[in-house]
């Protein structure tokens, strides 16, 4: 072991607990990782360089005791009004002890990376931020996805072995999809979002992202404050909405078609389910996401902030604005009626399950996907399978389950009814057991080191 | 929408100081419509005049 980063986010509590390595070795190993890869992959906005001992002394000695841990760029921490992707701090969320914070502190882990972000969150690509593009670990030419990028490159790429997301519109389960990683939206609600730029928002939620389902686990207890005690499951009944599984790349149909048959082999019931309504959710999402975003234009935030933000970035929130009541009207209403056919359908089935994404991460340069259907805009074509959860509050986990033939990962994503997160994490575990490794490898982080799995 | 820059006729805009639009913020708008037409023709055709708006907590069943 050439250092600590190499351990999981399990592993490198076991080894502060044990005595073996202290949280200021950790801090520094932090950052000497992001000296040396994050010129690169542009995943950390900055690291906490204050007091670590008044830090420490204010932390209990939880489960994650001195583990150093990422926060994606819209929730306050001590040190850092959150930028939200901008060049410059928000007027609205000043630095302090924000929810996520608080509930991370609980655990005993230390919030001391700030990760980037897609400017406001709106995009799931990671390629506009004021600090510059985050790139893939597994090729820097591709995104690391977003809109919490940052979060998920820092895992993938070894600078931190646990970081938090939120996901308004896939934000968490898209860049751990690009990224080989797995990434937890938890039920809305469930991690208090006091402190962070999207705290108004009727979709979003904090949760963490991690190199697998169980330190997945280990960062989702103290973020939901509640324990998620593993069990084996057997014989899951698992359906698949038809329209979440319309207009994907071959190989993201084939690796999430395999992953779904070696869990059939393990004894889980794999059936098709109708769900034809969930083919509006992504038009949804970006409505919902869009609409709700308005109250935020405040005079000052128009006059500090908005003229900074990116040309693509701006003539997003001023298209949004121009929808009218009526199409807002339909969104609420289709919203309704998708949680009430889910909550018919979680009567019979257990779990969910899509593709996380419809193809693997596409160009920085150029960040376009073609589809069977044409090439299109990336944002809108991620946001046709992820939407679902997001308008629905219930949650969903993103677990990798192949690459394709460039070796980009690709994610399967797992949902459960309101509120069954330790389902959600034992399914995670059981697609982990049973694939036959078959996840990429990053070209820098993870695959030079001996601990990564 | 035309893309030539300058103000664009938006009340929602007007009422946010927004209206005046420089070419990156049109040609952004200008994609969004095209993009999102066809999907709200598509939820425009769903038949939603049934279904009631539920008091949003995120939690739980829904009322059938």
């Amino acid at each position: 072991m050439t250092s600590p980063l190499d351990l999981g986010l399990r592993e490198q509590a076991a080894l502060l607990a044990a005595g073996e390595a202290s949280a200021a070795e950790l801090l520094q190993a932090v950052r000497e990782r992001r000296a040396e890869r994050d010129p690169e992959l542009g995943a950390v906005a900055a690291v906490f360089d204050g007091d670590l001992g008044h830090e420490l002394a204010a932390t209990p000695a939880g489960p994650l005791y001195g583990v150093p841990i990422g926060v994606k760029d819209a929730i306050a921490l001590p040190w850092r009004a959150p930028h939200d992707g901008t060049p410059v701090p928000s007027p609205a969320v000043p630095a302090g002890e924000s929810g996520v914070v608080r509930r991370l502190r609980a655990g005993g882990a230390l919030a001391l990376a700030a990760t980037r972000m897609h400017q406001l969150g709106i995009g799931t690509t990671g390629h506009v931020c004021a600090g510059g593009p985050t790139a893939n670990p597994h090729d820097p030419s591709r995104c690391a996805g977003g809109s919490s990028g940052g979060s998920a490159a820092a895992v993938a790429a070894g600078i931190v072995a646990g970081a938090v997301g939120t996901d308004a519109g896939g934000s968490i389960r898209i860049p751990a999809s690009y990224c080989g990683v797995v990434g937890l939206k938890p039920t809305w609600g469930a991690v208090p979002l006091d402190g962070c730029t999207a705290s108004y928002s009727s979709v979003a939620v904090a949760g963490p992202l991690a190199r697998d389902a169980a330190d997945c686990r280990a960062l989702a207890e103290p973020l939901l404050g509640r324990r998620l005690p593993a069990a084996r499951r057997e014989r899951l009944r698992i359906a698949l909405p038809s329209a979440l599984w319309e207009d994907l790349e071959p190989a993201v149909r084939e690796a999430c078609g395999a992953a779904l048959e070696a869990l059939a082999e393990d004894g889980a019931a794999v059936v098709e389910r109708q769900l034809p309504e969930a083919r509006h959710a992504g038009l949804a999402i970006a409505v919902t996401t869009g609409v709700e975003r308005l109250p935020q234009l405040t005079e000052t935030w128009l006059e500090t902030v908005f003229p900074l933000l990116d040309g693509g970035v701006r003539g997003i929130v001023k298209a949004r604005a121009t929808l009218d009541a009526g199409t807002v009207q339909r969104v609420l209403r289709l919203r309704s009626l998708l949680r009430r056919r889910l909550a018919t359908l979680f009567e019979d089935v257990e779990l969910l399950a899509a593709p996380t994404v419809p193809a693997t991460a596409p160009p920085l340069a150029r960040p376009r996907v073609a589809l069977p259907s044409g090439r299109t805009s990336v944002d809108l074509a991620n946001l046709q399978q992820v939407g679902l959860a997001n308008l629905t509050g219930i949650p969903a986990v993103s677990v990798p389950c192949g690459a394709d033939a460039e070796g980009l990962p690709i994610g399967l994503t797992l949902h459960a009814a309101w509120g069954r997160e330790e389902l959600l994490l034992d399914a995670a575990e059981s697609l982990e057991r049973v694939l036959d490794d078959k996840r990429g490898r990053p070209a820098v982080g993870l695959g030079s080191s001996e601990g990564a799995r | 929408m035309s893309e030539a820059p300058g103000p664009v006729a938006s009340e929602p805009l007007r009422r946010l100081g927004l209206d005046s639009c420089d070419a990156a913020e049109l040609a952004v708008m200008a994609a969004s419509e095209r993009l999102l037409a066809p999907l709200l023709a598509e939820l425009e055709r769903l038949d939603l005049s049934a279904v009631g708006v539920d008091a949003w907590s995120g939690y739980g069943e829904a009322p059938r």
